[in-house]
C-alpha cells in the first residue's frame, strides 16, 4: 500500500466533502439502486456522517491535528442541531430526502455521535455531554419507542409494518453496544442488541452455494431471498462487536461465514455485484465503487481473527475510482442497471456523480488505513480541482462538469441538470432529468 | 421558524406515494427557481405539510382552500402554522403552489390567483387523476384529512384555467402508462421465481415515471404549469 497515495487521496478528499457543505451540513444529490435523490440536494442527516465522523476522527487519532478533530465536532453539531423533538434527525433518509426516520441512517449517526463523544470523554472536554445526549435521544425515543417489535424481538424497519432488515440491525447493534460501552449502562444490551444480533443469525444462509449469504430483509414473515454483498459487509462490524461484547464464537463465525460469501462474489478487478439471488442469477451493475470503503472495512475488522484476506485489488478498485475534484465515483454500470449488459465505455451519470453518502465509506476506510503522520500537513490546501467529462444518461452522451461550486450535465452547452453546492434543490432539471 | 410537526406519528416517515414524491419535488424545483414571494394553497393538512417541508425557507404565504371555517383553525393547530383563509389572501407572489382543486373552490381560488400572481410568475398545480384512488393516500383515512372533497381532475382545471386566460405551460404527469405496463410485468415475473427480472422490470419502471403532455391525462398525479395570460381575469 502506497502510504503518500492514500494521504493525497484524503486530502483531496476532505477539500471536496468542504465543498459539499451547504450552511447546515453536508448536502448533494443521491444515486442509488433503488431510488435517486437529484432534486433534492439540501443536507441529509443520514449516513453519511459515519464515515465523515468517524473518517475525521481517526485523522485526529493518527495526527494529533486538532483541525481534524474541529471538523468531526462540527459534523456532531450539524446532527445536534438538526434533531427533532421525537429524537429523529431532520432528512435522514437519504436516497427518499426530504424526510425523517431512516434507516439505518439514524443508527449510523448515533454511532458516529457515539464515538465522538467517546473521545471527548477521554480528552475530559464536557462537550461529550451533549453528542451523548443527542444519540441517546434518538435511541431511545426513535429506534426503542418506535421501531422495537416486542414480539418478534427486533427492530422493525418501519413501526407499522413487521419487517426486518439485517444490515441496518447489524448498525444499530454497534450504536447500542457502543452507546453501553460509553455510558457503563448495559441495560439495553440483553434486551434489545443481542435479540436483534439473533435475528440477524436467523437471516443467514447455513449450508451450500450461498453459505454465509444474509437475506437481505424478512417482510411480515416472509424472508427476501436476495443478498447484496455490500449489505452482507454491512452486517459484519454489528457481528464483530456481538462477539466482542459476548464471547461468543457463534457472532464472528457468522462474520467470517459472510465475508466468505462476499469474497467468493468478488470479481478479478476487486469489484462485486450488486446483487445475487437464490436461483443462481445476478445483476451485476451498477458495481459500487466509494461504498466498497465499508467492504474494505469490514476486512480489516476480521484480520486480528486469523483470516487473510487480500484486500489490494478492492482497494485499487477504490482508488481508481477517485476523481481530480477528491470526490469518488459512486459506481460503474448504473447505464446497465436495466439491461445488466456490460456497459459502453463511458460512464453513465450516475456513475460519475459523487455523493457525500457514498464518498464517506471511502474516507472512513481510507483514514483508518493511514498508518503515517501525514494528513496533518495543511487539511484543506488541496482545493477542488474541475472535472469535465463524457457520461451517458438514457443512452444519449451529455457532457458532465463539476468544479467547488457546481454540479452541471450539459447537452450541447445547454443544462439538464445543475445543483449550485449550497442550495436546497436543484438549480436545473429537466424533464428528461426526473428519474428518481 | 420551527416549523416542523412536534407530533411523533407524522415526524416519523410518512413517506407519500412516489408519484405524490414526484408532484411536489417537481413543484419545489420549479418554485426554488423562480426566486421571489411563495404562496401555497392546500385544502388539507398532507399537502399542507409536504409542501412546507419542501419549501419553508422560502417562508411562504399559506392559504387554507377549504370553505369551512373552522377548517383553518384545524390546520393551524396541528401543524403549527400561520395559516389564512382564502377570503383573507392578499399577497402577490411570483410563484404560487395549488394543491388539488376542488369542484367548490375551484372558482374562487382562480380568481384570487389572478389577483396575486405576478405577471412573470407561474402556477403549479398539483392535480390527483382517477387513477389515484388506487393510491394509499386515496384508500385509507388516516385522520388528518388527505382526501379532497370533490376532486375537479385534470380536464376540468385545465378548461377552468383557459376560461380564465391562463397559459398552461406544460403538464407532468407521474406513473404514465409505459410504467404501469412495467410494474405488472416485474410482478408476473416475480411471480414467476424470476426475481432478477422482477428487478429489472421494476427498475424499467422507474426509468418510465415521469412523463409529459397526453400522457400524464392517464397518470395518478400531475402538475401543471400555468403563466398569467395577457387577459387573465381576477
Amino acid at each position: 500500500m502506497n502510504e503518500a497515495a492514500i494521504t493525497r487521496s484524503i486530502l483531496k478528499l476532505d477539500s471536496w466533502l468542504d465543498s459539499m457543505r451547504c450552511p447546515e451540513g453536508y448536502g448533494g444529490p443521491v444515486a442509488h439502486w433503488w431510488q435517486n435523490c437529484l432534486q433534492f440536494a439540501g443536507v441529509g442527516l443520514d449516513w453519511r456522517y459515519e464515515g465523515i465522523i468517524l473518517g475525521y476522527l481517526n485523522l485526529y487519532e493518527k495526527t494529533g491535528n486538532g483541525l481534524w478533530l474541529d471538523k468531526a465536532r462540527r459534523a456532531g453539531d450539524d446532527l445536534v442541531r438538526g434533531q427533532l423533538p421525537g429524537g429523529s434527525f431532520r432528512n435522514s433518509s437519504f436516497e427518499l430526502n426530504p424526510y425523517t426516520g431512516g434507516t439505518p441512517h439514524e443508527a449510523a449517526c448515533d454511532l458516529a455521535l457515539l464515538h465522538l463523544c467517546r473521545k471527548l470523554k477521554e480528552m475530559q472536554d464536557p462537550g461529550w455531554q451533549v453528542y451523548f445526549a443527542a444519540a441517546k435521544n434518538n435511541i431511545q425515543g426513535f429506534y426503542i419507542g418506535r421501531l422495537w417489535d416486542d414480539g418478534a424481538r427486533c427492530f422493525r424497519d418501519h413501526p407499522g409494518v413487521p419487517s426486518f432488515v439485517p444490515n441496518k440491525a447489524a448498525t444499530l447493534v454497534e450504536a447500542i453496544l457502543l452507546f453501553a460501552d460509553v455510558s457503563g449502562d448495559a441495560a439495553y444490551v440483553d434486551t434489545y442488541a443481542l435479540p436483534t444480533l439473533r435475528a440477524i443469525l436467523d437471516h443467514q444462509v447455513r449450508h451450500g452455494e450461498l453459505d454465509g449469504g444474509i437475506l437481505q430483509n424478512s417482510f411480515r414473515s416472509k424472508k427476501v431471498w436476495k443478498f447484496f454483498p455490500y449489505y452482507i459487509a454491512r452486517c459484519v462490524p454489528g457481528l464483530v462487536s456481538g462477539y466482542h461484547w459476548t464471547g461468543e464464537e457463534e457472532y464472528l463465525d457468522a462474520a467470517l461465514r459472510a465475508m466468505a460469501f462476499v469474497l467468493r462474489w468478488r470479481y478479478e478487478d476487486g469489484s462485486f455485484p450488486q446483487v445475487v439471488y437464490a436461483n443462481g442469477r445476478l445483476n451485476r451493475y451498477p458495481q459500487w465503487i466509494a461504498a466498497v470503503g465499508d467492504v474494505l472495512r469490514a476486512m480489516a475488522l476480521l484480520e486480528p481473527h486469523g483470516v487473510e484476506i487480500d484486500a489490494r485489488p478492492t482497494l485499487e478498485w477504490l482508488l481508481g475510482g477517485q476523481e481530480v475534484t477528491g470526490g469518488f465515483r459512486t459506481a460503474w454500470g448504473f447505464g446497465a442497471q436495466i439491461s445488466q449488459r456490460a456497459p459502453g465505455p463511458l460512464a453513465e451519470f450516475r456513475d460519475l456523480l459523487p455523493v457525500v453518502g457514498w464518498s464517506d465509506k471511502a474516507f472512513r476506510y481510507l483514514t483508518h488505513a493511514l498508518s503515517g503522520d501525514q494528513a496533518g500537513d495543511s487539511p484543506a490546501a488541496l482545493g477542488v480541482q474541475a472535472l469535465e467529462a463524457e457520461c451517458t444518461w438514457r443512452g444519449e452522451m451529455l457532457a458532465y462538469r463539476e468544479d467547488a461550486t457546481t454540479i452541471e450535465l450539459r447537452r450541447r452547452g445547454q443544462a439538464l441538470y445543475r445543483w449550485q453546492k449550497d442550495a436546497a434543490w436543484a438549480d436545473v432539471c429537466t424533464a428528461e432529468m426526473w428519474w428518481k | 421558524m420551527e416549523r416542523q410537526s412536534s407530533d411523533p406519528d407524522r415526524a416519523f416517515t410518512r413517506v407519500p406515494s412516489l408519484e405524490y414524491q414526484y408532484g411536489f419535488d417537481f413543484c419545489a424545483v420549479g418554485v426554488h427557481r423562480l426566486r421571489g414571494p411563495v404562496a401555497i394553497l392546500a385544502p388539507s393538512a398532507f399537502y399542507l405539510h409536504e409542501l412546507v417541508k419542501r419549501l419553508e425557507h422560502l417562508d411562504p404565504a399559506l392559504v387554507d382552500t377549504r370553505t369551512e371555517a373552522t377548517h383553518s383553525s384545524v390546520l393551524q393547530r396541528e401543524e403549527k402554522l400561520d395559516i389564512e383563509p382564502l377570503g383573507c389572501w392578499e399577497s402577490a407572489a411570483k410563484a404560487i403552489v395549488w394543491a388539488e382543486p376542488e369542484s367548490k373552490t375551484s372558482s374562487a381560488i382562480v380568481r384570487s390567483v389572478a389577483r396575486n400572481l405576478l405577471p412573470d410568475g407561474r402556477l403549479y398545480i398539483i392535480v390527483s387523476g382517477w387513477m389515484s384512488r388506487a393510491l394509499p393516500e386515496w384508500k385509507q383515512h388516516d385522520g388528518h384529512g388527505n382526501r379532497p372533497h370533490l376532486p375537479l381532475g385534470l380536464f376540468r382545471t385545465l378548461s377552468r384555467l383557459r376560461a380564465a386566460s391562463f397559459k398552461v405551460e406544460a403538464l407532468h404527469g407521474f406513473h404514465g402508462p409505459a410504467s404501469v405496463f412495467w410494474g405488472y410485468l416485474s410482478r408476473a415475473q416475480e411471480y414467476l421465481n424470476r426475481p432478477d427480472l422482477a428487478d429489472r422490470c421494476h427498475l424499467r419502471m422507474r426509468a418510465a415515471y415521469a412523463v409529459k403532455g397526453w400522457q400524464s391525462l392517464l397518470a395518478p398525479v400531475g402538475v401543471v404549469v400555468v403563466a398569467k395570460g395577457p387577459g387573465a381575469r381576477q
